[in-house]
């Protein structure tokens, strides 16, 4: 074997040295390579993994087992009075749940004009202190033939009324821009049927097991939905059965 | 593995990710245009009020995209420490919190209604604010 001189030996030292810190430095890379990859590939997982658990969650559902009468004398009726599809909901114009389900409802009522829907009454007096004026006051207008609109400018400016010491002020202003005749409504709306009208729904509500607005039926049958495509299925459904 | 100095940023970058999850599934929630299953607080209201979308933009989209961003400058921190991803740090968990508070603000006072999904993303932005203080301090005593 040759023997190396001092210079060689050096140069030979030098290079391993090179080749160890490039190593280190290639393996540092490929650390640093393999942490962007992982959090990209965890990310990547997290927002397919939620689009799967959104789109798969329940969505709708109809429940035979949970029935309500198809109607009763304390209904608001809207729509084709004879349709084969009833949709029934039992709300409280005070409920803010109820008021987030509004424009699916009121977009319901514009695309499928030929179904029954059935307001009913459920104001949870407890919890919303001015719930029992306002279905008053959608008693009131429903007289006047504009519960609808009545029921679209309550839910819309819930938040103007619901703490309101004197809601019935706010109410008449609303029946005076509606353009009711804002002293039958005024009447109408402090009256004894109205008062009996909405209790009686109350009454008639708990008797058929309801504990929540907004709560839905569709012939009948306990419905769930959250959104208007879960709504358009289970209708579009009843109708072709 | 990694150096210790980087803890903070390794808990923000956790954090963030659940916080990434809550905003994202919100997100996801809202362009479905489905009304999210409420346990509590009548969340209905918040995430379907006029706040829940701010200049077209969904208010949890800004929190995805807000999460994502800490997650990627404390990768960016961790990988190649340099000085403006240090800033941009503090900036975003600055800008987290402010914005945190003026959403909490907005549930306690003009909604008068909590939803879990916006207090949880308030509590993260708020522990990532913490942890960014944290690390600011460390960095600026060693």
């Amino acid at each position: 074997m040759e023997k190396l001189t001092k210079a060689q030996k050096k140069a030979l030292q030098k290079s391993e040295w090179q080749k160890e810190a490039e190593a280190a430095a290639r393996k540092e890379q490929m650390k640093k390579f393999g942490l962007w990859g992982a959090v990209a590939v965890l990310v990547g997982i997290a927002i397919f993994g939620l689009a799967l658990f959104v789109n798969k969650s329940p969505t709708s559902s109809i429940d035979t087992s949970q029935t309500v009468p198809m109607s009763s004398e304390y209904d608001i009726v809207l729509g084709n009075k004879n349709s084969k599809v009833s949709l029934i909901e039992y709300s409280d114009l005070q409920c803010p749940a109820c008021a987030s389900y509004h424009p699916l409802v009121k977009q319901i009522l514009t695309e499928y004009p030929n179904v029954r829907y059935v307001y009913r009454n459920f104001p949870l007096t407890n919890i919303h202190p001015n719930a029992q004026i306002a279905a008053q006051a959608g008693y009131a207008a429903n007289l006047q033939g504009k519960f609808w609109e009545m029921a679209d400018a309550l839910f819309t400016n819930q938040p103007d009324w619901e703490k309101s010491p004197s809601p019935q002020t706010i109410f008449v202003n609303y029946a005076q821009k509606l353009g009711l005749n804002a002293e039958k409504f005024t009447t109408d709306m402090n009256s004894q049927e109205a008062k009996k009208f909405v209790s009686e729904s109350e009454k008639q509500a708990i008797s058929a097991g309801i504990n929540s607005t907004p709560s839905f039926f569709l012939n009948g049958a306990r419905i769930t939905a959250s959104s208007y495509e879960d709504f358009k299925k289970l209708i579009d459904d009843a109708f072709e059965k | 593995m990694m150096p210790l100095k980087n803890k903070f940023i390794i808990y923000s970058a956790i954090i963030a990710f659940l916080g990434f999850l809550d905003a994202t599934y919100l997100t996801l929630v809202h362009f479905r245009n489905t009304i999210p299953p409420c346990t509590i607080g009548n969340c209905e209201t918040v995430l379907t009020s006029q706040y829940a979308v701010i200049l077209g933009i969904p208010t949890a989209l800004l929190g995805s995209l807000f999460y994502l961003s800490v997650i990627l400058v404390c990768l960016l921190i961790m990988t190649n420490y340099k000085k403006i991803f240090h800033q941009a740090y503090y900036l975003l968990a600055a800008t987290g919190l402010i914005v945190s508070a003026i959403l909490l603000g907005i549930q306690a006072f003009v909604l008068h209604a909590f939803c879990q999904y916006c207090l949880l993303s308030a509590a993260t932005s708020t522990g990532i604010a913490i942890l960014a203080y944290l690390h600011y301090r460390e960095q600026k005593n060693s």
